[in-house]
């Protein structure tokens, strides 16, 4: 039965038991009211025939006479002995008698006395009178007429009829009226939840709904001991289309990809748009449904062209995948896993991946060393080590780089490779780069100030490239430790001077005009353009270890660094090899014209205490300045 | 602002009939019903169906989002 159905037949009964309830008290109340007009009436008959009495003459002969002529159907008078407490003649006896059972007899009162009796169904209504002075009672006493309520509808049926007709109209009006509002209450409810619980452009539930699809899903397995693969699928190109093609055409895309999953999973999996530009899709894990055979489904969907707007394009998707029970016990667990695998996807750079717990960068300890990091940063636990850099042609240590070191109080030893990716992923590369620049200044005026004038080279991430305040601290740093500008070198990685060249491009010149030297890190492992490199105010470039390594061993390695020195040497710069480990690699870098070379064959990176009592101590060996020890003293040390 | 129509020709008929039954019965010929005040109720009852019938269009069932009228 719909609502507007219920609601009329509700108010329509209303209105007729509030008709009735009403037509049942006004007949009540008529009733009472007439009974005490009928009471009054023969009240006032009794007075009258008493007015007739003259007090001279013989009470009882004169009732007895009068009486008869005044009776009628209205009026049926009894004559009582109030001393004697009987009916007299002259009267009614047998109603008299039902009235002796109802009076109060008290002689000599003069109070009117009035009440009703029944006899089988007949109601009779009274009143007595005393006779005044005498012990005689008049009773007057009518029989009430039965068919007192049809004649009291007679009256008041019409208008409670049509009152009733109103009544009942008016309740399917406001019925009507009441079933639209809660129509429509009830439409925006709904219309609420279904905004609250999807996806308002692919009409698929969004990142909430999927939560608790999930979560119900997970229970539905536990109790059924299934499987439940839960995939993460990234359209990586939508930034690139909305960008370039604007969001209409990136919601089309999206579109056109919830259309060919629905296509591809038809009924046997749920699918969400779980962000951006991530779906999700749960489905149960069995033989058919495996992981693999799901991955190369979905991967499908991409392989054909998206014509969007008139542009035909192939867009490329990555998957994170994670397994009920396998992987996760609670539905938030899962998601989060797959979120991981559909990072290391990402990160790896290749199509898809299953979770794998030695992948997963967010585990609890890997927290917990971020927030270890961030505390030792801020409390200067870390340490600087430095490792020399030597010229050839001058044959002396001309320069340190400073790299940082972290010896945690648990863990002991932690890679700089993991801890500053850590830094680079929080954002907490920052103070760890200002840390490392206080702390390098300061090393190299100490120097300074014992008569060695070391260059000190400070590793920049590319995050650093953004820090708009970087070129003043640095300036301030150099004039409060009254450092020259050209004993600072910041060195800059290949790839993170691509990540944004024109940003790099803008930073490195503010740098360069502070007088700093500017070193291109790790070079050839990029892809730099050599035009590029042209236009960057640099000074040096350092060729990766990874050639220099090798170079002795590897006749194209050793092509590399001498092309690679070739080409700095004619741009105007000067050539630093790191991963130097031996004489021959030594001399042939030194044939070929590099200008500084760093490595284990030099020495390791080291506290500065340490490089600093290895120099004295050589420098006492040896007579020879700090600043120029003989590179055969250095390789001892290693 | 046009009355948009609501009212189905049967619904209009019914309207008109009732519409002058009881204003025959309020106003016209007053020997069905002796209380003026019901007469009056009756007979205003009466206009107001009546005018729906003439503008087909019903007022509650414009606020009620109801129409007996097909296209």
């Amino acid at each position: 039965m719909s609502l507007r159905l219920k609601l009329i037949l509700s108010f329509v009964t209303i209105s007729l038991m509030v008709v009735s309830i009403f037509s049942a008290v006004a007949y009540i109340s008529a009733r009472e009211y007439t009974r005490h007009i009928e009471q009054v009436r023969l009240h006032k008959s009794n007075e009258h025939l008493i007015e007739m009495l003259d007090k001279s003459l013989p009470l009882l002969a004169q009732l007895q006479h009068i009486v008869p002529h005044h009776e009628n159907s209205d009026n049926v008078f009894s004559i009582i002995d109030a001393s004697q407490k009987k009916i007299l003649p002259g009267g009614s006896f047998n109603l008299g008698k039902h009235l002796l059972t109802k009076l109060l007899i008290q002689p000599g009162t003069s109070k009117t006395q009035k009440g009703s009796f029944t006899i089988g169904k007949q109601e009779y209504l009274w009143s007595a009178d005393p006779v005044p002075d005498s012990q005689y009672i008049i009773a007057n006493t009518y029989l009430r007429d039965s068919s007192d309520i049809s004649t009291f509808f007679s009256y008041v049926g019409s208008p409670f009829s049509t009152t009733l007709l109103i009544s009942i109209w008016i309740s399917v009006w406001a019925a009507l009226l009441l079933a639209r509002l809660f129509l429509q209450i009830s439409e925006k409810n709904t219309q609420l939840e279904y905004q609250a619980s999807h996806d308002l452009l692919t009409r698929l539930p969004n990142r909430a709904a999927i939560g608790r699809s999930v979560q119900q899903a997970m229970e539905s397995a536990k109790t059924n001991n299934e499987e439940l693969l839960f995939c993460l699928v990234d359209i990586d190109a939508l930034k690139e289309i909305n960008d370039s093609l604007g969001h209409k055409s990136g919601d089309i895309l999206l579109n056109q990809v919830t259309q060919r999953l629905k296509h591809t999973l038809r009924n046997s999996g749920h699918i969400g748009r779980f962000g951006g530009n991530k779906f999700s899709v749960m489905i149960k894990h069995n033989e058919i449904n495996n992981a693999e055979n799901i991955r190369h489904k979905l991967l499908e969907n991409f392989e054909p062209v998206y014509e969007i707007n008139g542009h035909s394009l192939y867009v490329h998707a990555t998957l994170g995948i994670a397994i009920f029970p396998e992987h996760a016990n609670s539905a938030q667990e899962l998601i989060q896993k797959t979120e991981t695998a559909l990072h290391t996807a990402k990160r790896l750079a290749i199509d898809s991946t299953l979770y794998d717990a030695s992948q997963d960068n967010n585990s609890a300890e890997r927290l917990r060393l971020t927030h270890d990091l961030r505390n030792a940063i801020h409390n200067e636990e870390l340490q600087l080590h430095y490792q020399p850099q030597f010229d050839v042609r001058l044959n002396k240590i001309s320069g340190v780089e400073a790299l940082a070191r972290w010896i945690h109080p648990q863990q002991g030893f932690i890679p700089p490779d993991t801890f500053i990716e850590i830094a680079e992923q929080t954002g907490l590369i920052q103070s760890l780069t200002d840390w490392v620049l206080r702390t390098a200044i300061k090393q190299c005026a100490e120097w300074r100030d014992m008569g060695k004038y070391l260059t000190v080279s400070v590793n920049l991430s590319a995050r650093n490239l953004h820090d708009e305040t970087l070129g003043s601290q640095i300036s301030n740093l150099l004039n409060y430790w009254e450092i020259a500008p050209d004993k600072l070198c910041l060195e800059i990685t290949e790839t993170a001077m691509m990540t944004d060249p024109a940003h790099a491009k803008k930073l490195l010149k503010g740098l360069d005009d502070l007088g700093v030297r500017l070193s291109i890190d790790d070079f050839g492992t990029g892809y730099s353009s050599l035009g590029y490199l042209k236009q960057l105010p640099v000074d040096e470039l350092k060729i990766d270890k990874s050639f220099v390594l090798n170079m002795a061993k590897d006749e194209s390695d050793a092509s590399i660094v001498r092309a690679t020195v070739s080409l700095a040497h004619d741009l105007g710069l000067e050539v630093v090899a790191e991963g130097v480990e031996d004489q021959v690699s030594q001399d042939e870098l030194s044939r070929m014209g590099c200008e500084y070379i760093q490595g284990y064959h030099i020495a390791r990176p080291m506290p500065h205490d340490e490089l600093t009592a290895m120099l004295i101590s050589t420098r006492t060996k040896n007579n020879t300045q700090l600043d120029e020890i003989p590179v055969d003293a250095q390789s001892n040390v290693n | 602002m046009a009355i948009k129509r609501n009212l189905h020709n049967i619904d209009i008929a019914v309207r008109t009939l009732i519409g002058v039954a009881l204003i025959y019965i309020g106003f016209v010929d007053t020997s069905y019903i002796s209380n003026d005040v019901v007469r009056w109720l009756l007979g205003i009852f009466g206009i107001v169906n009546l005018l729906a019938a003439t503008l087909r269009s019903c007022p509650v069932y414009a606020l009620a989002d109801i129409s007996t009228y097909q296209k």
